[in-house]
């Protein structure tokens, strides 16, 4: 029954997809068949209590559509440890594959830049930190990053809470990690220069479970700005509410994750909203559309960003090696250098940080948890005036949470 | 351990029946013999030539890197085994302690402290500082029971990994993970990190990261060095005094305490010792990987190093690095194959998602836990000795293992005589005359007039909830005289000797020779010289009888674990002395020709007689003993008379507490009779047994043996008492070995 | 003041969560001396069928039960196989040493955890409750329904088994059972029975406290790991194996996370001690074992660990 609706599904898909890929790549692919071996570094559900299923899931959803003879597909699981992750890292480069795709967490990024440099291989990564751009100190050549900086987003996210939500007095929160940290560290100057202010600053454990006295200090201000992990996002997004905080709550990527399973909803979810690299779900575009219809079908779930991201990955690594003629490292990076995609996830062009995406959207959901997106962010490339990543970044520093500003 | 253990009773060294009788057999220590070294060394050839020529080779960094990862378990899993293999604690803070070793290696070793080009400094910190968090910890622990310290440590390795996380100064990071942390640089050779390039360009130089191959390939020497040090350490300490205290100490603490053995000294030290290790460990790793992250220590890898050494076998140095092999490698096979070895194609659809065999790697795991724990309680190891006494053609029987009894699985003692399979002509004699039977004194010496007292227990109260199991009963032992402690069951006799002996909580005073002696302190009492031997002998089951007696050795200089690692030639001229003087000690109960043998090989009056070695050959002043003759025949019991009395003879004080009245009355020189925790009469035996209140007190409930002394008509009331006065143990609330 | 009151409603209820937590390996350990290592991972099985059955397409299709009856039914449904727990994996070690069985429950522990990653995935989910977002107001600060909750919950769970073990022909039995099985046996205790009705209450009360904490955020896999490492040091400040004790030593935890930790941050805001409050408890508790290792509020020895 599932596996007819998924041959149909991808009949549709491929015949369609292959067309849009003629549209985008434009005509040098048809000439010769260059087949890519791809590997997935990542886990899937299951194989752990953080994994999640739906990097392999999109990965594995362009491999089918392009098929066998296009591209050879495997996966390595790279639990969150750094030191387990490098070990498949070292598994994945022995079967020499032509991509690598993978490292979902910049904590595992971050610590395996040499190993992914001295490899040659082009990799993509789903890394979000500032170090990990091509000049930064855990940057490399052949290390692409898939996806916004998380500094540029915060930016991105002070600015529209001060500009946009108009609001003067501003609670932030960081979650007490490199990710809370460097966000708050670029928030704090794009407040003041929005002319915001910050009333009350806070931090919280990532295991944190009640966040009781963070709501307590939120009473008074316009605005929640919060770079929080998910299950300590969620308690803080009900019990800001519960303490009479109905202000609007900000997160970023974390926040789908809250509302996806339910933890945030009703009131608290009236002022939540968060930020997703893309929402495919409520994506109007030709080739967002695709990707929605062939995953809900494959896999009888809606996808989220992370899976458009993979799916894109493996189809422009696909498209570079078309390109290029040859899946040669040298070959295939000058494609991806100068190569512009149009995916399920957006336009993606390399800038000179190793930046491929450069769009987020700040989303809200209906009361029944469909996303949607409420305005698009747009970063700009590295080196440009306004990106965080202009001025060098330094070596992971240590964490310099000031004092809080209140009593 | 396994230096000791002897391979059945047909093949043990000393046991050979023609000669022993007439000459007593030469011992050679264990200590000296065998060739572990070679064992190491071969095992550690192999795997450095499987690493070299194996199916995966140098090239493959992939699979070289898990060949590292499954030294550092095997270092780690070692540390382990001196915790709660060898000393029995129940701990899951292994990891942590790795955690704290590596970060405060990776601390020290920062730009502004040591400077990056100080590897072995900051190790050095780095074991040093987890050395005194482990000993601190162990201090705090002192009184929690096995549980409450396990779950101590589990609550200790919640502080350190939230202190981890939290404490960015320390960790330089930002709760995630530290980078940037400095290779491992040994005698100039960079083994991690980057090293320093030069060229026309940059005369200065510019740092290079070490290819991760050649990474791989160099700290493999130096976890296998790692590795070969932690085995050398499990082999000095098995053959040095520590092991088999520390076995001693984990079997039944009070009863090692008595003899002199420190129990908690040498339980912090194995603490310590294995958290250093880990420590060590830690350090190695982190420089290797030049990152951290707290949860690469986390409480999911302190039950893995649970997992790994009850997998590989928790009663040999082996079994660490077998279980972490299993640990590092199954789950990869189960991945999609391992060392060219294709893993099993499984997969199962659950809910529309597919399961490869991987993914079921933690219930296979948790699985095998208990499966192996059921079935195979030895482990790896285990399995591995049965292969080889296969290959070998011997039967063996399943060995019984402190770990099996802890469990309270697996065969269990032997029975006393020699197991099926021994043959006759091995089997040694149950209970070999005494050759000294005959040479020594069978006099009843007077009682000497104006014997100084040598020990005066004053006013001794014990009571049980309420209970005043001895009520304020005050005694004195006078020099090299016997004195009978008799009452009926459960009047308090045994706990009277526990109180002195220090081992239950009691109020009253105490001299020895006129010394005050603080109640309580069983490890003090024996340095005044004072021995016990108890109601039931305590005897230890992972040790040979020679072992056993060597506890209570009265030459306690250099048993520590530094000199059996770093003065070993004079441990082993220590060690010889102790052991003639052991095997003295056994000759002279007749169990010489079992020394090698392990005591649970035992009949139960060989027990009593080990039991009464280990006393003797503490050379003690005074000697308090629980029911010696119980279990004994009449024979037997004649010769443990002749014993005493020749020991009476050296000037040796005896406090005897018997049901064999008539024992006693040939025996002691004055006899004091308890009844309900109080003193009823004291003085020599004839005049006590006449005294109407101990006729009414305890003669009148006793059916023992004692009684016809006596008059038949004396033998009244509802005699209880019967046969537990005649076959032993007594249900008194405390004895030595529960405490 | 509502500061401090909204603190110490925070402390009260983790204080509750503990005891809830403990009070199930509490009558596991009664009954048959073995600290069960795996009611962690019982606690998070509980919440996860609770979920299973409340999903929209619910338990093998059958739709979706409301959530006090897919409470009731996760409850009963973890009461069964607690049973089965007891005759698959404790019934086989019976007569064996305790610590056998310790070391089984550390094994059975990973098992569930792995199965609940396979079957209902690893991502997190959320157990709605049915005082979802509801709150009172207690002296002007806002306390969740789901905590009073927990808190009157807790009280009633723990004076039921009280009562049950002091008064009861059963509790009679159980306490018999877990003294001297041998004898109790001869006595026309039905011991086996008894075991197995201890495991299934402890299971019970298990899934009872997943349900409960489980709304308070997400339900992860290591739910109830985290809960039972709580619940352990509650049960150590209140003298193991002490049902009045743990409650005590629960509220001692929960306010020196919630109230001292809270005000901690207050006074000496980020980067300060205040971080570090989520080890309050363990520190309180290794202090307790090194000061006092019989429990802050038992006399006598405690511990047959």
């Amino acid at each position: 029954m599932r596996s007819r609706r998924l041959v149909l599904a991808l009949l549709v898909t491929t015949v369609a997809t292959t067309a849009g890929l003629v549209a985008t790549v434009g005509t040098s692919a048809a000439a010769k068949n260059v087949k890519i071996k791809v590997l997935l570094l990542a886990e899937t559900k299951g194989e752990s209590v953080n994994a999640v299923q739906y990097y392999d899931n999109g990965a594995k959803l362009a491999a089918q559509e392009l098929g066998a003879s296009k591209v050879e597909y495997t996966r390595i699981p790279a639990p969150l440890t750094p030191a387990q992750a490098q070990t498949a890292l070292l598994q994945a480069i022995d079967q020499k594959p032509d991509v690598i795709i993978g490292l979902p967490a910049s904590s595992q990024v971050i610590p395996l830049s040499q190993t992914i440099g001295q490899s040659n291989i082009p990799f993509f990564a789903l890394s979000t930190a500032i170090q990990t751009i091509k000049s930064g100190p855990n940057g490399a050549p052949n290390l692409y990053l898939i996806r916004p900086l998380s500094t540029d987003v915060a930016a991105a996210e002070a600015k529209y809470v001060t500009k946009d939500l108009k609001a003067k007095k501003i609670g932030l929160v960081c979650v007490q990690n490199a990710f809370g940290t460097d966000s708050c560290n670029v928030a704090r100057p794009a407040i003041t220069a929005g002319g915001g202010t910050i009333a009350v600053e806070r931090s919280n454990a990532i295991t944190a479970t009640d966040l009781t006295d963070i709501a307590l200090a939120m009473k008074n201000v316009d605005a929640v700005l919060d770079f929080n992990f998910p299950n300590p996002l969620g308690v803080l997004a009900n019990q800001l509410v519960q303490n009479g905080v109905n202000v609007p709550h900000v997160d970023g990527a974390s926040a789908g994750i809250e509302v996806n399973a339910k933890v945030v909803q009703g009131d608290a979810l009236k002022v939540f909203s968060g930020v997703d690299d893309c929402v495919p779900v409520a994506d109007k575009s030709a080739a967002g559309k695709k990707f929605n219809k062939a995953y809900q079908a494959a896999y009888s779930e809606p996808p989220i960003y992370s899976a458009a991201e993979a799916y894109d990955m493996v189809k422009f690594a696909y498209a570079a090696a078309q390109k290029a003629g040859s899946t040669d490292p040298a070959k295939l990076e000058a494609q991806v250098q100068k190569m512009s995609y149009t995916g399920a996830c957006g336009k993606y062009k390399l800038d000179s940080g190793n930046i491929l995406l450069h769009t987020s959207y700040i989303t809200k959901w209906s009361p029944a948890g469909a996303e949607k997106a409420i305005k698009k962010l747009t970063f700009p490339v590295t080196g440009a005036p306004g990106s965080t990543a202009t001025t060098a970044p330094t070596a992971t520093t240590a964490a310099t949470t000031p004092a809080t500003t209140t009593k | 351990m396994t230096d000791t253990v002897v391979s059945p009773a047909g093949t043990a060294p000393a046991a050979e029946p023609g000669s022993g009788s007439s000459a007593p057999p030469r011992f050679r220590p264990p200590a000296t013999r065998g060739s572990p070294y070679l064992t190491l060394a071969l095992v550690l050839g192999a795997m450095a030539l499987f690493r070299q020529f194996g199916p995966f080779g140098v090239s493959n960094a992939g699979n070289a890197d898990l060949y590292n990862t499954w030294l550092f378990y095997g270092v780690i899993v070692v540390g382990f085994y001196f915790v709660f293999g060898v000393s029995g604690q129940f701990a899951f803070s292994q990891a942590a302690m790795a955690a704290v070793g590596g970060y405060t290696s990776a601390w020290a070793t920062r730009v502004e402290l040591l400077g990056t080009d100080s590897f072995l400094a900051g190790l050095a910190v780095g074991v040093v500082v987890t050395a005194i968090i482990a000993t601190a910890f162990s201090f705090l622990m002192r009184r929690a029971s096995e549980f409450y310290f396990a779950i101590g440590t589990l609550g200790l390795s919640s502080i350190v990994l939230e202190i981890l996380a939290q404490w960015n100064d320390f960790t330089n990071s930002s709760g995630d993970s530290t980078t940037g942390i400095s290779g491992i640089r040994i005698f100039g050779l960079q083994v991690s990190g980057t090293v320093i390039k030069h060229s026309k360009l940059s005369p200065k130089g510019f740092p290079v990261p070490v290819e991760p191959d050649a990474v791989q390939y160099r700290v493999f020497w130096i976890w296998l060095a790692a590795f070969a040090i932690v085995m050398l350490m499990a082999i000095y300490l098995a053959r040095s005094p520590v092991q088999r205290e520390a076995i001693a100490g984990r079997d039944q603490a009070a009863v090692a305490a008595t003899v002199g053995v420190p129990v908690f000294r040498l339980r912090v030290t194995m603490f310590v010792l294995g958290s250093a290790i880990a420590g060590a460990a830690g350090s190695l790793f982190v420089h290797w990987k030049t990152f951290a992250s707290p949860d690469s220590f986390g409480i999911d890898l302190g039950i893995g190093i649970f997992v790994m050494l009850i997998l590989g076998g928790i009663d040999s140095r082996w079994g660490p690095i077998l279980g972490a092999f299993f640990y590092v490698f199954i789950p990869q096979w189960l991945q999609g194959g391992v060392l060219g070895i294709p893993g099993p194609k499984f997969s199962v659809t659950l809910q529309g998602q597919v399961h490869n065999a991987g993914d079921f790697k933690n219930i296979i795991f948790g699985a095998l836990l208990v499966v192996v724990m059921i079935a195979y309680p030895e482990g790896l190891v285990g399995a591995g000795r049965g292969v080889r006494s296969l290959v070998a053609g011997v039967v063996r029987p399943r060995r019984s293992t402190w770990f099996t009894r802890w469990l309270n699985i697996g065969p269990g003692r032997v029975p006393a005589p020699q197991p099926a399979g021994a043959g006759a002509d091995a089997a040694p004699p149950a209970l070999p005359a005494m050759s000294s039977a005959a040479e020594t004194p069978a006099s009843t010496p007077a009682p000497r007039a104006g014997a100084e007292p040598v020990l005066e227990a004053g006013d001794i109260s014990v009571s049980f909830g309420g209970v005043h199991a001895v009520d304020g009963v005050s005694l004195t032992l006078l020099e090299g005289e016997i004195l009978g402690l008799v009452g009926p069951n459960g009047s308090g006799k045994t706990t009277f000797l526990n109180a002195v002996n220090g081992v239950v909580a009691a109020h009253g005073s105490l001299r020895v020779g006129g010394r005050r002696i603080a109640l309580g302190k069983p490890g003090r009492l024996r340095r005044e010289q004072v021995m016990r031997a108890f109601q039931s002998p305590q005897t230890y089951e992972d040790l040979s009888c020679i072992e056993d007696v060597l506890l209570s050795t009265p030459d306690r200089s250099l048993t520590g674990i530094t000199p059996a690692w770093f003065l070993r030639p004079w441990v082993l001229r220590h060690e010889r002395a102790r052991w003639a003087n052991a095997v003295a000690a056994l000759e002279r109960v007749g169990l010489a020709e079992l020394a090698e043998e392990s005591t649970a090989r035992l009949s139960y009056g060989q027990r009593r007689l080990l039991e009464l070695a280990r006393a003797m050959a503490a050379h003690p002043r005074i000697l308090l003993l629980d029911e010696p003759s119980a279990g004994l025949n009449a024979a037997e019991t004649d010769n443990l008379g002749v014993h005493l009395r020749a020991l009476r003879a050296q000037g040796v004080s005896i406090l005897l507490v018997d049901h064999k009245l008539d024992f006693i009355t040939a025996l002691c020189d004055r006899v004091a009779v308890l009844e309900l925790g109080s003193l009823v009469a004291v003085g020599p035996a004839a005049t006590v047994f006449s005294d109407q209140r101990v006729i009414d007190a305890y003669l009148g409930l006793e059916e023992g043996e004692g009684a016809h002394v006596l008059a038949d008509e004396i033998v009244s009331g509802d005699g209880t008492a019967g046969a537990g006065a005649v076959t032993g143990p007594e249900p008194e609330p405390v004895d030595g070995g529960e405490a | 003041m509502s500061t401090f009151v909204a603190l110490l409603a925070s402390g009260l209820a983790e204080g509750a969560i503990a005891a809830i937590a403990a009070v199930g390996f509490l009558i596991t350990y009664k009954a048959t001396g073995v600290v069960n290592f795996a009611q962690g991972a019982l606690i998070s099985l509980g919440a996860y069928i609770a979920f299973w059955l409340t999903q929209k397409k619910g338990a093998f299709g059958i739709g979706a039960l409301g959530l006090v009856p897919g409470y009731v039914v996760a409850i009963v449904v973890m009461f069964l196989i607690g049973m089965v727990l007891e005759r698959l994996a404790y019934a086989p070690l019976r007569g064996r040493s305790v610590h056998v069985v310790v070391i089984a429950t550390l094994g059975a522990s990973i098992v569930v955890q792995a199965f609940i990653g396979i079957w209902q995935g690893t991502s997190p989910l959320f157990l709605g409750s049915p005082v979802q977002g509801d709150i009172v107001h207690v002296f002007g600060a806002a306390v969740t329904w789901q905590r009073v909750l927990i808190l009157i919950v807790t009280a009633i769970v723990i004076t039921l088994t009280i009562l049950l073990f002091q008064f009861t022909q059963f509790g009679r039995q159980l306490r018999a059972t877990a003294a001297d099985r041998d004898t109790a046996r001869l006595y026309g205790v039905p011991v086996n029975m008894m075991s197995m009705l201890a495991f299934g209450i402890a299971s019970a009360l298990a899934a009872l406290a997943g349900i409960l904490i489980a709304p308070l955020g997400n339900l992860t896999v290591d739910l109830g790991f985290n809960t039972m490492l709580l619940g352990f040091a509650a049960a150590v400040l209140g003298g193991f194996g002490s049902l009045g004790g743990v409650v005590v030593g629960g509220i001692a935890i929960g306010l020196v996370e919630q109230l001292l930790g809270g005000y901690m941050v207050q006074w000496f805001g980020t980067g300060g001690l205040g971080d570090y409050k989520s080890m309050y408890p363990f520190v309180l508790m290794l202090i307790v074992i090194a000061l006092r290792p019989q429990g802050l509020f038992t006399r006598g020895a405690g511990q047959r660990l």
